[in-house]
């Protein structure tokens, strides 16, 4: 009952352009109600106002309902084989150098920036707002004036940002030699190198998510969870643990933690929002759907990649290292 | 005829029955004692020096416990017991007393009574504090970290007992520093502690059974729908002999098409439709909001002041974020394709995508009037109060949840309309060549993607910090003047949003009615240009009184003083058109002159507010309430106004009653200054903002403003009316009836399926000279 | 009748004449925004009202030479002379009134030091009452009788430099002082600072008013308190 149609125009001059009927964004737009409405009552909703636990079923059937749609929407694009928007003529050249949906990116992308300059340079104002934390200076009975940033909570496990970003900056090389296999005409290269990209974003995220939770733990330090006995002159550099993180390092414990999880949060977001779309074409080009004629997807969601790729490459620095 | 008589009093009654079956009930005041808020009770911690350090601010290190029954019986004694830990005490108590902890006690109800010498209650007050500070109270209280004493319940058991309690650690270490006082470099904490009589409940205030107000509206309207609509199918299934079956098949094949559709036309007359509901639906809560300043009021006299402080705040989300940006979205989707000779926008499925978030956003924004008030955290969000205090939960994350989908809905559209505008366009409309209309939709598109995601993230850290206790905005060290900025780095754009398409109407319907050209084409294009970037840069003057930066502040008066200079520019330019030109006074011609002069009058107050030391005096008052209901009211909505009128032949084929349009302008536009003028007098006599109350010598010009503001609602009925009444009564338009020059209007009305039977090519006069020739 | 002359005149002493005639320059701002105000209000409506009588177009009117055709786009009409005239001369008022601005705005900003203030005046903004402190050790003249508590309730001497230090100890409010033009915005973990010369308002038995004007949640209309301004003759 639920299917696409074509409409048919009447005066019969271009069937070409007819109106694509769905019910997909309606039905992801509703899914979406429900999923919020879900969130914001499990959380807090009750009668206490701290979340009313029955409402994550509503959660999950807002998300499944999200997918579902979402399998609808891309419903329509995957049997096609060619451009869409090859009948999207261009009548000024300038403007023509670059197909719609590519220059939709692009400009989608942009926006992508202003999301995620916001999280720095909020990021950056509290940095400043307080001297970094360093043993010569008075930073109060738990830190509390000094800004002892995740950076050091992470120091000695450093290996595994490292291996994240080598994760992402080659998936997005995975991603640029699916499109060339595509170019090529070499299908099963193509669904290859996706499932490469795709296995080394799911690295990332469970990389990061196990980092998370040693750190909220604060497992990363000394095993014996000392904190740092101020009288007794300790500073940070003896692998003590700063008194405002004795019960972890996790969004609520201080604004160091709130704006490196928050960030890294967001980022692992837009992650976890390609690798569904990478299943998307890795499934289409298991059927090699995509060849010489047809493989903008894979350049469309190349450029998404390499643009969440580089958000890493600013945030790992101001997050890990500094 | 007989059968509408039928009908016409079926419906009439189907409407008694549904109004009488809305459960009556009152509006319940928020279950606190008013009297609380003018109690005139300490500051706990006035003792140890305001300003000295750490206490400034609450430090959550320090724990406050106070132990409680489960609930009181009314009139009963309980002795409680307040226990502080936590804090320099801990790590640093006092080598050789005194002074180890402190507290300040208070209740909203019932009384405290000391039980020993180490809590005493101060004479004429009804607060409980510890004995051994100062002024002779002699006992050991200072020296404790736990007290007890005595509290006796009220003689109601249904109210809820609201205990605030102040406590300090003392920080021995400082024992020297404070000359032996032994009050510097503590910590101190404070908190709320609830406690429910037997039959009363915590969570939101309201007793078993009653409904709030919202609800009873809401279930109202639902009741009478779903009665109309009972009535309206069994007519039907009884004067066309249809079953049950066939008629709910025939209305779903109504509806199927515009729940599935990516048609601009139609997603374009979705958004307007829409967006004029919820502008009657805000309309009624500003009127909600005039009813209650229509005399000084107590708490609960009309609205309890938590209900009015939702109502104002879904007001202004409601009406920006609902009606404005919606109504405009319409108009481009409509007519954006149209004047550029493309058939469609660039990606069709997200169109209908940002259609489609719109009513479901809305729904989520106003989920939390089901569930104990809705958001009250004003249009604008200020944080800590929106981060942690807010007194509405979970509704002031929904109305955060809400916008967060509204927001996903205005960059995506955005997207869309900037590639379709760039690459679409007919042969012949070059940039320089495209109405004005389309021009001012394309700069909006530019402001929406750069200021949208911004305020998007804002929200996402605001319910980062409401849901999981991140501290953005409502830590010790955090800054809600963070807030402002993000805050206003969109939200300055947004008012730009919402006034650059309506000037771009003006510029469309001015030019068509004087039967010329517009003045001075390219430098509207460069003045709306200029408006667009200059946006980005004055934010500031809404934090003239924050305390920022004073270079910052500065630098921010003069931006907005420049950004008069290209509005001007547009205002000026479109009286020349005028002149020497054939000017025709209908209705949407009427509108936007009365426009010219309502935003001139909001233009002008800007002026006012944009000099800071002004600023000073007017900001967070009735007189930026003025002016910026001049801009919204006489500035976006009298043009988008006009331009239903302008364009509602073009979409549906019939001309609208002329009559009615000139009634439904005069009295628009009287109320509208009528309501409105008086305002700027009554914040200029000092009454502020977001007040639910007023000093009572205000009380006549605030009984006028309300007056006139009903009056003014009324007179949209005109309009209401004249929509339905034209769509089946009007005469024919034809294609062009007002002779205009766009694209749209070289097309037939309504335009066909696929916008033009041939993608036409826009002539230059030269070209079309040479032509005739 | 008061509603009309309400609307007519702008009567309200406290921000005409308690800002002008000081030192300051805010008089003469006021009446020059109040002045070009109006002049650029009439001058738009008579423009507009000369463009209808005299531009109107009647049945039998020729149309004009560049009316407007559908699918043509009409002939650039301009004339950068009177373009450029526009431009100009909006920009010379902004910046003049720019200009009138800076000498108040230096006024308002000059704060003076907690030692140079004849009263230095801690004020505490909180959920929902003011709290009021006196600083560095100013001593409470035996004149001020009208607190009994210091919530809610200040007194200040008459002809006198009072400096206000403002802090919040939960959400933003403002504190508002609408009789003599103070308005300051009370931010938690931030001390901002405002002032007064009492000196612009008469001393009096009866209070001044205090708004709070920063919406600050349930009682943000109740948060009021009283300010008296009395002569103190010592000094």
């Amino acid at each position: 009952m639920l299917r696409r149609r074509l409409r048919k125009v009447s005066d019969g001059h271009d069937e070409h352009h007819a109106h694509i009927e769905t019910p997909a964004p309606f039905l992801f737009c509703v899914a979406t109600a429900i999923m919020f409405i879900g969130l914001v009552m499990a959380t807090a909703g009750g009668e206490d106002k701290t979340g009313d636990t029955g409402y994550w079923f509503v959660f999950i059937l807002g998300l499944m309902g999200i997918f579902t749609s979402f399998f609808m929407w891309v419903q329509d694009y995957w049997n096609l084989e060619g451009e869409e928007d090859e009948h999207i003529e261009t009548y000024h050249e300038f403007w023509a150098t670059i197909s719609t949906r590519k220059f939709g990116m692009w400009i989608f992308l942009l926006t992508e920036v202003m999301v995620f300059s916001t999280l720095l340079s909020a990021y950056l104002r509290y940095r400043a707002s307080m001297p970094d934390y360093s043993p010569d200076i008075d930073c109060g009975l738990y830190f509390e004036d000094c800004w002892v940033p995740a950076a050091d909570v992470i120091r000695s496990h450093l290996i595994f940002g490292v291996i994240n970003t080598f994760a992402l900056l080659l998936s997005s090389l995975t991603v640029v030699l699916a499109l060339y296999a595509a170019k090529n005409n070499n299908p099963k290269a193509v669904t290859r190198y996706l499932t490469v990209t795709f296995v080394l974003g799911a690295l990332f995220l469970a990389l990061k998510l196990w980092e998370w939770n040693e750190m909220r733990h604060y497992n990363f330090w000394d095993e014996s969870h000392n904190g740092c006995d101020i009288l007794a002159g300790q500073s940070i550099a003896d692998h003590c643990i700063a008194p405002k993180y004795a019960n972890g390092f996790w969004l609520d414990t201080s604004i160091e933690g709130s704006t490196f999880y928050i960030t890294t949060g967001m980022h692992g977001a837009h992650v976890f929002i390609g690798l569904i779309a990478l299943g998307y074409l890795i499934a289409k080009s298991n059927k090699d759907g995509y060849n010489e004629e047809n493989h903008e997807t894979i350049e469309l969601f190349g450029l998404y990649w390499h643009y969440v790729d580089l958000v890493w490459v600013f945030v790992f620095p101001f997050f890990y290292l500094y | 005829m007989n059968r509408i008589k039928i009908l016409g009093i079926g419906i009439l009654l189907s409407i008694i029955f549904a109004v009488t079956a809305v459960p009556t009930g009152e509006t319940n005041p928020g279950g606190i004692d008013p009297g609380i808020s003018t109690l005139v009770e300490a500051n706990g911690c006035s003792c140890h020096n305001i300003g000295d350090g750490d206490m400034n601010n609450p430090n959550s290190a320090v724990v406050l416990n106070l132990s409680m029954p489960d609930n009181f019986t009314a009139g009963e004694t309980y002795t409680l017991t307040l226990n502080i830990s936590g804090g320099p005490n801990d790590i640093a108590p006092m080598e050789n007393g005194p002074n180890m902890g402190g507290f300040m006690l208070k209740v909203s109800t019932g009384t405290l009574t000391p039980i020993d010498n180490n809590v005493w209650k101060p004479e004429d007050s009804s607060y409980l504090t510890h004995t051994g500070g100062e002024e002779g109270q002699n006992g050991d209280g200072n020296n404790l970290r736990e007290w007890s004493f005595n509290w006796t319940a009220p003689d109601s058991d249904s109210v809820v007992a609201e205990f605030m309690v102040y406590g300090n650690s003392v920080n021995g270490n400082a024992y020297e520093e404070s000359g032996g006082m032994g009050n510097s470099g503590d910590y101190w904490n404070s908190g709320v502690f609830l406690l429910a009589g037997q039959n009363a409940q915590i969570a939101d205030g309201s007793d078993y059974g009653e409904l709030s107000g919202p609800k009873k509206i809401i279930y109202g309207f639902g009741i009478v729908f779903i009665t109309l609509a009972v009535v309206v199918v069994g007519y039907r299934m009884v004067d066309q002999d249809e079953s049950f079956e066939e008629v709910m098949k025939s209305y779903w094949r109504w509806i199927y098409p515009w729940l599935t559709t990516t048609d601009h036309k139609y997603i374009g007359t979705l958004y307007i439709v829409t967006g004029f509901a919820w502008f009657f639906i805000g309309g009624v809560l500003g009127l909600l909001i005039r009813w209650q300043l229509y005399e000084p009021r107590v708490d609960g006299d009309f609205l309890t002041y938590q209900e009015y402080n939702s109502t104002f705040t879904m007001h202004g989300t409601t009406m920006i974020f609902m009606a404005a940006m919606p109504i405009i979205f319409g108009f481009a989707n409509y007519l954006i394709p149209l004047q550029i000779g493309a058939r469609d926008l660039a990606f069709p499925r997200l169109n209908s995508f940002g259609y489609w978030l719109l009513p479901t956003g809305g729904i989520v924004l106003y989920m939390g009037y089901f569930t104990g008030g809705a958001g009250d955290v004003g249009w604008t969000g200020y944080a800590p109060y929106s981060s942690g205090a807010s007194a509405t939960r979970p509704g002031t994350d929904f109305w955060v949840a809400g916008q967060l989908m509204l927001g996903a809905s205005s960059t995506l559209t955005a997207v869309n309309f900037l590639v379709t505008m760039l690459r679409m366009r007919a042969p012949g409309v070059s940039l320089m060549k495209m109405p004005l209309f389309s021009w001012s939709i394309l700069v909006t598109v530019f402001l929406l993607l750069l200021s949208i995601p911004v305020f998007t993230v804002a929200l996402i850290l605001l319910m980062a910090d409401r849901t999981f206790g991140s501290l953005y905005f409502s830590g010790p060290d955090s800054d809600p003047i963070l807030w402002q900025h993000l805050f206003w780095y969109f939200g300055h754009p947004e008012v730009y949003i919402v006034i650059l398409p309506a000037f771009g109407v003006l510029s469309e319907i001015i030019s068509t009615f004087s039967r010329r050209p517009i003045f001075g084409y390219t430098s509207m294009v460069y003045a709306m240009a200029t408006i667009g970037i200059i946006s980005f840069v004055v934010y500031g003057h809404h934090m003239f009184t924050t305390g920022a930066d004073p270079l910052f502040r500065f630098i921010v008066m003069l931006t907005t003083m420049l950004v008069a200079v290209p509005t001007g520019i547009k205002i000026f330019n479109w009286l020349a058109t005028m002149t020497g030109g054939s000017v025709v006074l209908n209705t949407p011609m009427m509108f936007s002159l009365g426009t010219i002069i309502t935003f001139t009058i909001g233009g002008i107050t800007g002026i006012i507010l944009a000099s800071i030391p002004l600023d000073i005096a007017f900001h967070d008052t009735y007189f930026v309430v003025a002016h910026f209901h001049y801009v919204l009211i006489g500035g976006t909505m009298f043009s988008f106004i006009a331009g239903v009128y302008y364009w509602y032949p073009k979409m549906t084929g019939k001309m609208m009653n002329e009559k009615l349009g000139i009634a439904h302008f005069a009295a628009t536009f009287i109320t509208f200054n009528a309501a409105f003028y008086p305002m700027h007098n009554v914040g200029i006599s000092g009454m502020p903002r977001r007040y639910a109350t007023y000093d009572s010598s205000l009380t006549e010009l605030n009984q006028f403003i309300s007056i006139f503001a009903i009056l003014f609602g009324l007179a949209q009925l005109i309009f209401v009316y004249n929509v339905f009444y034209s769509y089946r009564n009007g005469k024919e338009a034809g294609d062009n009836p007002w002779n205009g020059w766009s694209l749209e209007w070289a097309t037939s009305s309504p335009p066909p399926e696929n916008s033009f039977i041939e993608i036409p090519t826009l002539l230059d006069a030269e070209e079309e000279a040479k032509k005739s020739e | 009748m008061s509603i009309i002359s309400d609307l007519i005149y702008f009567d309200n002493p406290a921000i005409w004449d308690s800002f002008g005639g000081t030192s300051s320059g805010i008089g003469g701002l006021v009446w020059q925004m109040f002045i070009w105000s109006v002049i650029v209000g009439l001058l738009v409506v008579t423009w507009l009202i000369y463009n209808l009588i005299f531009f109107r177009h009647k049945e039998g009117d020729p149309e004009p030479k560049d009316a407007l055709k559908a699918g043509v786009f009409p002939h650039e009409r301009g004339d950068v002379k009177i373009e450029l005239t526009w431009t100009i001369a909006p920009l010379i008022l902004v910046s003049w009134l720019t200009f009138l601005s800076l000498a108040p705005l230096d006024y308002m900003w000059d704060i003076p030091d907690n030692e140079d203030a004849d009263v230095t005046v801690d004020v505490t903004a909180g959920s929902w009452y003011w709290g009021f402190e006196y600083a560095n050790g100013y001593e409470k003249p035996e004149e001020f009788t009208k607190c009994s508590s210091n919530i809610n309730c200040l007194e200040v001497p008459a002809n006198s430099i009072i400096r206000f230090n403002v802090t919040s100890v939960d959400n933003l409010h403002a504190f508002y002082l609408p009789d003599m033009g103070i308005k300051q915005d009370a931010v938690p973990g931030l001390n901002t600072a405002t002032w007064v010369d009492t000196s612009i308002v008469s001393a009096r038995d009866e209070p001044y008013r205090i708004y709070c004007t920063e919406y600050c949640g349930n009682s943000h209309s109740q948060m009021l308190a009283e300010i008296y301004v009395t002569e103190v003759n010592s000094e």
